[in-house]
């Protein structure tokens, strides 16, 4: 039998030894210190009394310390124990196989349990089933490795309900270094799990509210950082969310200003201080891959509850198809105009070259053959014939309004029209022709005179020579979208040179009237073109890559109830 | 006797531009402004051929050559379009316009033209 008096003796002796002190804010009586982790615990009694023993009856603390320790200390345990009594976590001390010797007052608060109905039961059993294996596995390493992870798991109410609390635990030893059980510090966590569903739910909410949204989002911090950014906005930047990860709105969100090559940057800045929502019409953004598209941003400031702004929301709208569908609107309207124009003053012209032609013939007529005027008026009968030609391409340009349409097909045409511009030059087309080609309704002169222009508009962009490659085929919605409204059945063709290119800049001028970089151009032969595909309710799709090339797409509709051609 | 052209035109020009060319050619030459002085003209003195203009005031050349067909279909015209609209001048061929020329034309193939259908219009039929 072990002498209780040298026993407690010896436990605050290689307690103060052994194990940090804890220092007591404002003792009762006199200055003391009390060994917390060790002696004066309620599991002193385990180092003298088997499980059974404690398993059986229940443990009282003012008991032990009435039978083992003196008045000063039990009153020091009355101080500590008021200290625990007055937590707002549970404390749990279990014994060397996990059953509860001690349960704090706050139990009853967060558990709604009486802590003392409960002592010798396993803990376990209160814990939820999802949580319970992880929540064993820590108690084990506790006990053999004095290993803890501080770990959340979900606690029985005694009305039911699960408490969820977040648990720290430490291995408890007698003064030889013993396992004698595991004290456990809970935390109710209810409310933040709550709070953190709710989060979670209103995160998962906010992805899929945002990635159903037809404009690219992106939010950023107030330094910049991007913090979110929704699927459009990866398709709009090039860039994936996860590449944005400390990278700036700046470097992501690259912009240029309207017709210039500035840089729109400190855009979290210029957003930040401004009082209304920022709006960029029409600005270039420069893509990942270094490609250009064009963007309308609107941005707006994120305030915390203070006022102070925290960061940026931008909405940015891919304007590109917009502004090619109000450009084909603009250049429709305005060739509208033109082609009245042009009609008119053809017809007044045609009348006056008439009477000068016919005035210089008839001269010619009158005077003898070596007559010195005769060469001079060659000279202006050579002049007024190519003012013919002028007249005749303004009058094509004009006239496109009412085709006079047969059904034929495209592919003679485009045949005779490439070997009649090509001829004579180094450049030669290479045209294939899908089997079962459908006829078009069209007017023959005009599908000629397309086809005959655009020929030579890529003869006269591959000066080194070279092949041009020619498709015609069959086209439906189901093939692809092209950037137009498409309704019905197409005959395409696609003429592919591989010429100098066409400047970013002139992509969307070079079916204007009069427009031409060449010096030898009138800059009617892409607008005549244009114009009579147009006026077949076809349209011209261009794509050109300065140095590589171009790619022009004529779409005319395909006759129906003709669609097989023998 | 001379074959008569009567040369239909709004254009002063061009009236006398084909009234020099077909008087020295030997022809009797006859004018009108406009479709309506045309017909009125036709009325009074049939023509062996009409050089017809097809955008005039008054009446344009398609109704002008739809009357003098109507009034005598043994007239041959000439259509002379400056616009060269081919829906018209298809209309026109199908009225019983016998040819049709773009303004500007060579007077010189204007002239052939007119001595071809003449002498067509010369050979007794059957």
């Amino acid at each position: 039998m072990v002498d209780p008096q040298h026993k407690r003796l010896k436990v605050l002796k290689d307690a103060k030894r052994s194990y940090p002190v804890y220092r007591a804010p404002s003792p009762p009586k006199s200055n003391f210190s009390v060994p917390f982790k060790s002696g004066v615990t309620p599991m002193t009694k385990s180092m003298v009394a088997n499980d059974a023993e404690i398993i059986r009856e229940p443990f009282d603390p003012k008991w032990e310390f009435n039978t083992y320790f003196s008045k000063e200390c039990q009153e020091h345990f009355e101080y500590l124990s008021q200290i625990i009594e007055n937590l707002l976590d549970i404390i749990i001390v279990t014994d060397r196989r996990g059953l509860m010797r001690f349960i704090s007052a706050s139990a009853q608060n967060i558990l709604g349990y009486d802590p003392k109905k409960h002592f010798g039961r396993n803990p376990l059993e209160f814990i939820h089933h999802d949580d319970r294996e992880s929540a064993k596995n820590n108690f084990y390493m506790g006990l053999e490795h004095c290993q803890w992870e501080r770990i959340e798991f979900r606690f029985k109410h005694s009305n039911g309900h699960y408490v969820w609390l977040d648990a720290q635990g430490y291995p408890f030893r007698d003064t030889r270094g013993n396992m004698l059980g595991i004290s456990f510090c809970g935390r109710d966590v209810t409310r933040y799990k709550q709070l953190e569903k709710n989060l979670a739910e209103g995160k998962e909410r906010l992805g899929v509210t945002l990635n159903s949204i037809g404009e690219g989002v992106i939010a950023a911090d107030e330094d910049g950082r991007i913090i979110l950014m929704n699927q459009i906005a990866e398709e709009i930047t090039g860039w994936t969310y996860g590449e944005t990860v400390n990278r700036s709105l700046d470097e992501v969100f690259f912009l240029l200003e309207p017709s210039t090559t500035r840089a729109r940057s400190r855009l979290v800045q210029i957003v930040m201080r401004a009082d209304v929502p920022v709006v960029l019409n029409n600005h270039r953004l420069i893509r990942k891959d270094g490609s250009a598209t064009i963007v309308t941003v609107t941005g707006n400031a994120i305030h915390d509850q203070q006022g102070k702004s925290m960061g940026v929301v931008i909405v940015a709208r891919d304007t590109n198809a917009e502004l090619k569908i109000e450009e084909e609107m603009i250049r429709a309207s305005k060739l509208e105009s033109l082609e009245v124009l042009a009609g008119g003053i053809a017809h007044d012209f045609n009348n006056l070259m008439t009477v000068v032609m016919g005035n210089v013939t008839l001269t010619r007529m009158l005077l003898s053959e070596e007559h010195e005027a005769g060469p001079m008026l060659a000279e202006a009968e050579k002049a007024t014939c190519q003012a013919r030609h002028l007249t005749h391409q303004l009058l094509t340009f004009a006239r496109g309004g009412k085709p006079v349409k047969t059904m034929l097909s495209l592919f003679p045409i485009v045949k005779e029209a490439a070997g009649f511009a090509l001829s004579g030059s180094n450049v030669r087309a290479e045209i294939t022709c899908e089997e079962g080609l459908w006829l078009i309704e069209a007017d023959e002169g005009g599908m000629n005179q397309v086809f005959s222009n655009l020929f030579i508009n890529a003869m006269q962009a591959m000066p080194d020579g070279g092949t041009i490659q020619v498709k015609i085929e069959n086209f439906t919605q189901e093939n692809q979208e092209p950037a137009l409204q498409l309704l019905m059945e197409y005959v395409r063709v696609t003429i592919q040179d591989s010429g100098v290119g066409i400047p970013r800049e002139n992509q969307t001028k070079i079916f204007d009237p009069y427009f031409s970089t060449r010096a030898a151009g009138n800059g009617l032969g892409l607008a005549t073109a244009y114009s009579i595909i147009k006026n077949h309710e076809g349209f011209i799709d261009v794509n050109s890559t300065p140095g590589q090339g171009t790619i022009f797409e004529i779409f005319i509709p395909a006759a129906t109830g003709q669609k097989i051609e023998d | 006797m001379k074959n008569r052209v009567l040369v239909v035109d709004d254009q002063k020009g061009i009236r006398r531009l084909l009234e020099e060319l077909f008087t020295k050619e030997g022809y009797a030459v006859s004018l009108a402004n406009d479709g309506r002085d045309c017909v009125e003209k036709v009325k009074l003195s049939v023509p062996d051929i009409i050089l017809m203009d097809m955008k005039m005031p008054n009446m344009n050349g398609l109704e002008a050559s739809r009357e003098v067909i109507r009034y005598n279909a043994s007239i041959p015209i000439i259509m002379m379009t400056a616009y060269g609209e081919m829906e018209v001048v298809q209309k026109a061929l199908e009225a019983g316009v016998r040819k049709y020329v773009t303004k500007p034309f060579d007077i010189i193939e204007l002239r052939n033209l007119v001595e071809e259908i003449l002498a067509e219009k010369s050979v007794p039929e059957g």
